[in-house]
This record gives structure tokens, sequence and C-alpha cells, in this order.
């Protein structure tokens, strides 16, 4: 099954197809999370809560049908009236799909989140820098 | 190049130097208004005033641009809230800082001589790194 769907979107995975594939398998892995799949912004994006990123993120970067395993950008927007007062968005490439994916996540005033150094190399200047 | 160049003509085509409507949106609230409507009625005047002095609010959201630039990708992140006129984060992602960052790696296991042959290699700006 596997081979054959390679086969027929081996040049570039549509918007449709990717969210149905990110659906199928993060609903298994992630279900009590409250994981949403949308499109948002214009990319295809999923929200998660902060503990669980690193579990979601050498996930998307090492499964076959998905591969984005290059980071394009982080950003940190501070939403000081919200109570999640910090939005954390990851923004993600697929080379070999020819797609990109955004990641979300929302912290409060004393959250802490984990550094994606070992997963993604280029995070070690970017997260200085977010 | 040729299918640049036939976009181009086509643009030339609907550009007519005496309607700019077509091209700019109708919207004066997020257009600025003609010079030739702003001396003739109040209404357009008031519209450019408050165009230029306060400019408009955006809703609630961010969003994230890349363009192909020659030393790699060229991003602009933009986040507003619908409080004031001015974006609340502003981020450019400058492709020759991660250039600069795989400098590490590059470098590793070479002579300190080496180092000024990698950089000239990258072509950074250092300007680009800092922004």
């Amino acid at each position: 099954m596997l081979f054959t769907f390679l086969d027929n979107y081996n040049s570039q995975l549509s918007y449709r197809k990717l969210l149905y594939i990110l659906k199928l398998f993060l609903e298994v892995l992630f279900n009590k999370y409250a994981l949403v799949c949308l499109l948002y912004q214009n990319f295809l994006s999923i929200y998660i809560i902060n503990n669980q990123i690193l579990k979601l993120l050498s996930f998307i970067k090492n499964h076959t049908l998905l591969q984005f395993n290059s980071l394009i950008d982080c950003a940190v927007i501070d939403r000081f009236e919200n109570f999640f007062r910090f939005q954390c968005n990851y923004y993600f490439n697929s080379i070999t799909f020819n797609s990109k994916l955004l990641v979300l996540t929302n912290l409060i005033e004393h959250d802490t989140l984990h550094t994606l150094t070992h997963i993604y190399s280029n995070t070690l200047w970017l997260e200085r820098e977010i | 190049m040729r299918s640049s160049l036939i976009i181009i003509s086509q643009i030339f085509e609907i550009i007519d130097i005496d309607s700019t409507s077509v091209i700019m949106v109708t919207n004066k609230k997020i257009a600025p208004v003609s010079r030739l409507h702003l001396k003739k009625s109040m209404e357009s005047l008031i519209l450019h005033f408050k165009f230029m002095s306060e400019g408009f609010f955006l809703p609630l959201s961010e969003n994230y641009i890349g363009v192909e630039a020659p030393k790699g990708e060229f991003g602009v992140f933009l986040a507003s809230n619908n409080l004031s006129n001015k974006p609340i984060r502003c981020k450019f992602r400058a492709s020759g800082f991660y250039h600069l960052q795989g400098l590490l790696n590059m470098s590793r296991n070479q002579f300190l001589a080496d180092v000024v042959t990698i950089i000239g290699t990258q072509d950074i700006v250092f300007g680009d790194v800092d922004r």
C-alpha cells in the first residue's frame, strides 16, 4: 500500500492528501492531547501541547510520507493580554514532497519549552534569536 | 525569463494612466486617495488625513512569507493584534544567518587560515546577519 501511494504522490503531495495522512497518524499517536490539523495562515498547521512537541517533531522529520527535514523559521509572539501569553510558531519545509507545515504551541508565563537542537541542528542559533 | 516578460507585457496592457483603480484597491481606507480627488472633495481629504496619520488596523493574525533570494530564502514574519496600527512582532529571516551558523561545521578540523576562505565562499554580509 505504501509503495503504490509513493508512486502516485512522489513528486508533489496535495494539501488535502497531506492533511489526510497527518490526521491518520496523529490521531493515533497524540489522541488525548487535543491536536488539531487545519489550514491556518495558508499553511497546513498542527496545534499541539508544549510538552509533546519533541515527540511530534521527531515523527514529522523521520516519517517516510512526510519528511519535513528542514526547519525554515521559528518565532514567538508575546500576546500579553491573553492567558496563554506566548505563542511559538515553527515553520517546516519538505523538499521531497514540496510542501510546508506550521506547528503551533501556546505557553503561559512560567512555562518552559524544550530545545530542539538534537532534532534540528539549526535551532542552535534560532532559539537564541527567538 | 520569457514567461516573466509575457506577464509584464500583460500587466502593461491592464495599466491605463487615466484610471488607476484597475491596479489599486478601491477601498480608500487601506489605499491612498488620488491627488486629483484631493482638492475637489471633502470626503477624500478626510480619508487622506486618516490614512496618512493613523493608518489602518489589522485583525488579530500572524503570517510568514518566504521569498526566494540569491543566497537562500528570505522570510518575513509579521504578527498583529486588533488594538494598534503597528505590528506587535516583526522578524526577518536573513539567509546569511544560517550560513554563518554552518561555519562551525564547515571549519571543523580545518586550519584557522581556511576560515577566511570559507567565509568568502559563503559570501556573508554581516549587516544582513545582524538584522
